[in-house]
């Protein structure tokens, strides 16, 4: 379970001049668990501080103040302390924790084996087992990759890129696994593959986070769904409660509808709010 | 644009090994007096088993003499600059996260030869050999600590960084010229800088030998491990701290090894363009992007190429000497648009025309 007590986040301010001089806060006091067991979604409007939420979650930024704990086995870990970690300790986090967001161009050309084979590296920090070449053949071959194998990550179209870095993240095993907009690229089969990997994922007992633009998707992973706007959590709770449809209305400014399909699944329409309802 | 695939067998050693060790015989059979590597060879031993019979020296002596005191001091100097200049272009590909981050690009080598420049001047009595190589490196590692805070702050892309290196690059070459402008009086030491900024291996005995080898032995020791988390910062800084890689410490650790192999390296023999950009490229190719195989992959061409440049550069116009620099610029400027030709799928160097 990760828990995110009063975090707080403010805008890196370029000037160095003055230290104390602090940006616009990006998160202003987030209390958040993510249960064991649940995916939850978090939806909001773009800049309403998701990805830099899931990043603090991660570890990767430092928050200004409040802290992010992980709790594995009846152990806590405060994987977001002001004071850099032991050696040990991030190499830990670094195997209970994968995070999967945003991806830089990659200068060189790894193939998608080497790539898979980094997701690993918490575990053999560089020298790699047998054991670890079978997850990540078993991964490539989740994702259906096999055929890509061998090939330079730099000739992957960008769906096949993403299935490369989303076979990268389930490879390391993790137990907590935070990911910012992972569909974003993929073709509906692979959608469908990454949803049934992380419902799996979540029965065994895995906190599961994702950022999602998609309402119909979001309403078919989520188990609990966290609302955002303007660096703040407007509403929580499960899919199905009027709240968060009511706030999802009110972030988006927009009228939702759902349907039932013929095979139970909600598909979410949504549409403009009539003129004289919009603020 | 071909698929390229892995392919063990021309990841292997074997071929530059063999390459190198040709080189390395090609180099020792050539230089200004007319013996052949066989004569040479004899030679060597000759005066290794009799010693050298000082009055009245057979030809065999002269041979032996020549391949201790000349050739193959000068063929392991230009071994160790090579190796040495072709792993910082290595290091500093990675550490910057793009392809074109080479030290003789970026301005790193040009901030350790002003550094040599400003010690030769300033301080002629600490010229000697740990005085040159320690101002070098510290040159070159203000230049690399410049860069990389510049390109962190900034958020510079593979262009951006690309220009600001040039430009530093530029200026520090300038500053080195007005220093040696303002040294114009004093004709021998002017002499002796042009020489050392040509990039050279005349005249470098065994003396030189501790600039490669201490530098070299300790940058291997700082390295340590650090050389697969270096993989990880090709997959961006964010996900390689995600994957549990101490961002800090590795790049304080590649930056000083950088410094102090290219500090080494500029002591050594001056500026000698193209080796760091070039061979990493080249290496790429044929050994995949793997830092620990691509080091010690670009170490043993490096060798090979620094090796026959020198060698081209004594050959050609006999029994006078084109500096190595020279042929390096002269070769290596063709050389690269034939690595952009080849390395598509190696490196992100071309613009991506996959759709």
């Amino acid at each position: 379970m990760l828990k995110a007590t009063d975090l707080t986040v403010f805008a890196r301010v370029s000037s160095r001049w003055n230290k104390n001089q602090r940006g616009t806060p990006i998160l202003k006091n987030i209390n958040l668990s993510l249960a064991p067991g649940r995916i939850t979604v978090f939806m909001g409007p773009n800049g309403a501080g998701k990805s830099t939420l899931l990043k603090t979650l991660g570890g990767l930024i430092y928050p200004d103040e409040g802290r992010v704990e992980l709790f594995d086995q009846g152990q806590s870990y405060e994987i977001s302390p002001k004071k850099s970690h032991s050696q040990e300790l991030r190499q830990l986090i670094g195997q209970k924790l994968s995070w999967y967001g945003d991806q830089s161009p990659i200068p060189f050309g790894f193939s998608v084996y080497d790539v898979v084979m980094m997701g690993r590296f918490p575990h053999h920090r560089g020298w790699p087992t047998p054991q670890d070449s079978a997850v990540v053949e078993e991964n490539i071959d989740l994702f259906g990759l096999a055929s890509l194998t061998n090939r330079s990550v730099l000739t992957l179209s960008s769906g096949e890129l993403q299935k490369t870095m989303l076979a990268r993240v389930f490879a390391n095993q993790p137990h907590a696994v935070l990911l910012d907009e992972p569909t974003s690229h993929l073709d509906p089969s692979a959608v469908l593959y990454v949803e049934r990997l992380i419902k799996k994922k979540a029965q065994a007992g895995s906190s599961i986070a994702v950022v999602l633009h998609d309402l119909s998707l979001a309403f078919r992973w989520a188990d609990h769904m966290v609302v955002m706007d303007h660096g703040q959590i407007t509403a929580e709770g499960a899919p199905h409660d009027p709240l968060i449809g009511q706030a999802i209305k009110d972030v988006f400014q927009l009228s939702l509808g759902f349907l039932k399909s013929p095979e139970g699944d909600t598909v979410v329409y949504f549409k403009e709010q009539p003129q004289d309802i919009r603020r | 644009m071909g698929i390229q695939r892995y392919n063990p067998l021309t990841n292997s050693l074997v071929f530059p090994v063999v390459l190198w060790v040709l080189a390395f015989g090609f180099s020792l059979s050539i230089g200004s007096s007319e013996y052949a590597l066989g004569d040479i060879i004899a030679g060597a031993f000759h005066s290794m088993l009799q010693g050298d019979d000082l009055q009245n020296p057979s030809d065999l002596a002269v041979a032996g003499t020549i391949f201790w005191q000349a050739r193959l001091p000068r063929t392991l100097l230009v071994c160790g600059v090579g190796a040495l200049l072709a792993a910082a272009g290595v290091l500093s590909q990675g550490l910057f996260r793009n392809p074109l981050a080479s030290p003789s690009v970026f301005g790193m080598e040009a901030g350790a030869t002003l550094a040599g420049v400003i010690a030769m001047v300033a301080l002629p009595s600490a010229v000697h050999w740990f005085g040159i190589p320690l101002f070098a490196t510290v040159g070159a590692l203000a230049v690399t600590c410049l860069l990389l805070s510049l390109s962190y702050k900034l958020d510079l892309g593979v262009g951006s960084l690309l220009l600001v290196g040039v430009a530093l690059g530029s200026f520090l070459a300038a500053a080195t010229s007005f220093i040696i402008t303002l040294s114009i009086q004093d004709s021998t030491r002017t002499a002796i800088l042009m020489r050392w900024l040509l990039g050279g291996f005349s005249g470098r005995g065994y003396e030189y030998l501790p600039m490669i080898v201490i530098p070299g032995i300790l940058g291997v020791l700082v390295l340590g491990k650090s050389l697969a988390a270096l993989d990880l910062l090709s997959l961006g800084e964010t996900t390689a701290a995600s994957l549990s890689v101490e961002l800090k410490a590795l790049k304080i650790r590649i930056v000083l090894v950088l410094g102090l192999w290219l500090g080494g390296a500029v002591a050594v023999a001056g500026t000698i363009p193209f080796v760091s950009l070039v061979v990493p490229h080249l290496s790429r190719i044929w050994f995949g992007p793997h830092h620990r195989r691509l080091l010690l992959g670009s170490m043993i061409q490096g060798m090979t190429l620094t090796l026959l440049a020198d060698a081209v550069g004594r050959r050609i116009m006999a029994p006078a000497e084109i500096e190595v620099g020279i042929i390096t610029s002269l070769l290596g400027a063709p050389l690269f648009l034939w690595i952009l030709l080849k390395s598509g799928t190696w490196t992100s160097l071309r613009e991506d025309r996959r759709a």
